[in-house]
């Protein structure tokens, strides 16, 4: 903004012709700072965890702000350790809703897995995913029952026993599982129970008998496992995968029932193919 | 660029007074003045309290060259009979680098596009200028985050120390 003022006092003239954006920078203003807090956070979530919490040194406006991200994402990057002690400081810090929370560790978590369920079961958990790539499968506690806000489900290195009061998962509509053990429900009535599953991967798994799969709604389904049989009922089902990594080959036979038009068998088995 | 005389236009008006005037495929391209079509057909006039007139030019010119991209792709699909995979990924790479060199602002703007494409609910743009934001703070130590966005550090040197104690894994030095 300049401002001229003429020989004569009276006349005042002030001219704007100069852009918004240099009479922001005159100001040296700080924006980022002041943006709404849901903005700051989509900013933030698109950051490692280790950055993330480095901004609350910034100032005072950034003190607490990633305290209350909704995503949390604590992946192993290049082989760096994702340390139990870290993943119970950042839950312990964490303020409001979780909405994602994404773990990928080499290290054993099972004295530590039950106090993070149970803080997750009760922030409104949707998308959750556990890989745990040591040796050592994980136990999941139960209260992982009581996640019923669940849409994503994506575990790897588990061992699930499923609860007698276990319903399903309503609202479920991926689910991956890889290297797992499933106790207290047969894994196609686990299957069946979430009746909105339009995405299923099961891999690396041993099921001895006929693996059923109801699904209703399922459009992907991808299958790389040891198991006898196979039975579909999955009438929507637009593209899958599924080999069998038996060593046995007597067991390499599929059976197929299901009701609906045949073109969708075709398309589901359309890649079968035997290791 | 040739626009068939059937098409509405809309004139959209900025914080600052300034008129807008852009087609109806344009504007549609912001989710809350879709809403607003939506609900009243017949509005041809939009005032955007919210918006000054250099952020919203700049927002109209993203949502057109979008909106242009996207009609090529669906051009060039409906005359070969169907899209050719290697011209769909160049298209897609040249409007990638648009979006780039469109992110060439400093971070006042930058913070202006951020809030007005979330006033206005284009979701492309809002991903792109939160992206361009994490990548300004990606990798930097805290002095130059502040220096780079022109934040005072009014925290005390004690304050600090407190802060740091609570999450030391974050501080310490991975190499």
């Amino acid at each position: 903004m300049l401002i001229l003022l003429l020989n004569d006092p009276f006349i005042l003239v002030i001219l704007f012709d100069i852009g918004c954006n240099s009479l922001k920078l005159s100001m040296d203003a700080d924006y980022i700072s002041d943006l709404p807090a849901y903005l700051k956070e989509k900013i933030l979530v698109k950051l490692p965890i280790k950055e993330v919490a480095r901004t609350s040194i910034l100032s005072s406006k950034w003190k607490d702000s990633w305290k209350s991200i909704p995503s949390l994402v604590l992946e192993r990057k290049d082989r760096e350790p994702m340390p139990v002690k870290l993943v119970d400081n950042v839950l312990m810090v964490h303020r409001g809703p979780i909405l994602e929370f994404k773990l990928s560790t080499y290290d054993n978590c099972n004295e530590a897995i039950g106090r993070w369920m149970l803080i997750l079961s009760t922030n409104g958990i949707r998308d959750l995913q556990l890989r745990f790539w040591g040796y050592q499968r994980c136990n999941i506690p139960s209260d992982l029952f009581s996640c019923l806000a669940l849409e994503r489900l994506d575990f790897s290195g588990c061992t699930i026993d499923v609860p007698q009061f276990f319903q399903g998962f309503k609202l479920l509509r991926t689910l991956w599982l890889s290297r797992f053990d499933l106790s207290g429900i047969n894994l196609g009535n686990f299957i069946s129970s979430c009746p909105l599953l339009e995405n299923l991967a099961l891999s690396n798994f041993v099921q001895p008998g006929c693996l059923h799969i109801l699904a209703p709604n399922l459009r992907k389904l991808h299958i790389w496992g040891e198991f006898h049989d196979l039975c579909l009922q999955t009438p929507k089902l637009a593209s899958g995968c599924i080999c069998l990594s038996s060593n046995n080959r007597d067991y390499q036979k599929f059976s197929v029932a299901k009701s609906g038009n045949e073109s969708n068998i075709s398309s589901a088995l359309g890649c079968l193919h035997n290791i | 660029m040739a626009r068939s005389s059937t098409e509405n236009m809309i004139t959209l008006m900025s914080s600052d007074g300034e008129e807008f005037m852009v087609t109806e495929k344009v504007a549609r391209e912001c989710t809350t003045i879709r809403n607003m079509l939506e609900d009243d057909c017949v509005i041809t006039n939009i005032p955007l309290p919210n918006v000054t007139s250099d952020i919203l030019s700049m927002v109209i010119e993203y949502c057109m060259e979008h909106v242009a991209a996207a009609e090529k792709a669906a051009a060039e699909t409906a005359e070969k009979g169907s899209s050719s995979a290697p011209a769909a990924a160049k298209a897609n790479k040249d409007l990638e680098e648009w979006d780039k060199a469109f992110m060439n602002v400093d971070v006042y703007t930058l913070c202006d596009l951020i809030l007005a494409a979330n006033y206005l609910n284009v979701s492309g743009l809002l991903d792109l200028t939160i992206q361009t934001a994490a990548n300004l703070i990606k990798g930097k130590s805290p002095e130059q985050i502040r220096k780079t966005f022109h934040i005072q550090n009014d925290l005390s040197l004690e304050e600090e120390e407190k802060i740091r104690s609570q999450t030391p894994w974050a501080f310490e030095k991975s190499e």
